[in-house]
């Protein structure tokens, strides 16, 4: 796995759950700001990575992860992979 | 030191928790089970969301007793099981503590459930 297909595999579920606005997604969008989450949703986006990547994600660690940017980091550093 | 925001923030981590945990115990349920029970409890959450304080612990105590239930039903050693038990019936005081309108919901939903499939209902392409 490189940081190129993480990048697209988290994209590709956001764009995939129907509350996203995909004309206004991009790494930076801040989930609830930009693209109108509220904590719920963010809930559910948190599994679909979970789901995705085959691994759970701690509560705490959840919590910190508001844009599609913080996921990609995150996994990358689970899964050891660097640029 | 506990401010209205450092409350306000643990009870959002509460409910997100139990959220997910609800989420996450439906896995378990037969598929068709599963769409209209995750459904329903995102539904149930969302329409909460700004709800009156004293109706917030009447709500997740509910969804905990829910998150008990199912996850004891859906525990291997039950499906293990011959007839494995889903849910539970409603107790009198409970159905007598609800609305007419709410009992006649609930009778038309047992009428739509347990009605037989007709040749009739299965949609027919022009």
């Amino acid at each position: 796995m490189s940081m190129t297909t993480i990048r697209e595999r988290v994209l590709l579920v956001l764009k995939l759950y129907d509350k996203i606005d995909v004309s206004k997604l991009t790494l930076e969008s801040h989930f609830m700001n930009d693209l109108g989450l509220d904590s719920l949703d963010h809930v559910e986006v948190v599994m679909a990575m979970e789901d995705e990547f085959g691994f759970e994600i701690p509560d705490g660690d959840a919590e910190k992860l508001l844009r599609p940017a913080d996921i990609v980091r995150y996994i990358a550093d689970k899964e050891e992979v660097y640029e | 030191m506990a401010t209205a925001t450092s409350t306000s923030f643990t009870h959002v981590q509460r409910v997100r928790f139990l959220y997910k945990t609800i989420l996450r115990i439906h896995r378990g349920l037969p598929l068709e089970i599963k769409a209209i029970g995750d459904q329903y409890v995102k539904d149930e959450f969302k329409r909460h969301k700004k709800c009156q304080p004293h109706e917030i612990n009447p709500f997740m105590t509910a969804w905990v007793d829910y998150a008990v239930t199912l996850s004891k039903q859906l525990s291997v050693s039950q499906l293990k099981k011959k007839s494995p038990i889903l849910g539970r019936h409603l107790t009198q005081e409970e159905l007598e503590s609800f609305k007419d309108d709410q009992v006649y919901q609930l009778h038309e939903l047992m009428q739509e459930a347990t009605k037989p499939i007709l040749e009739s209902d299965i949609p027919t392409k022009l």
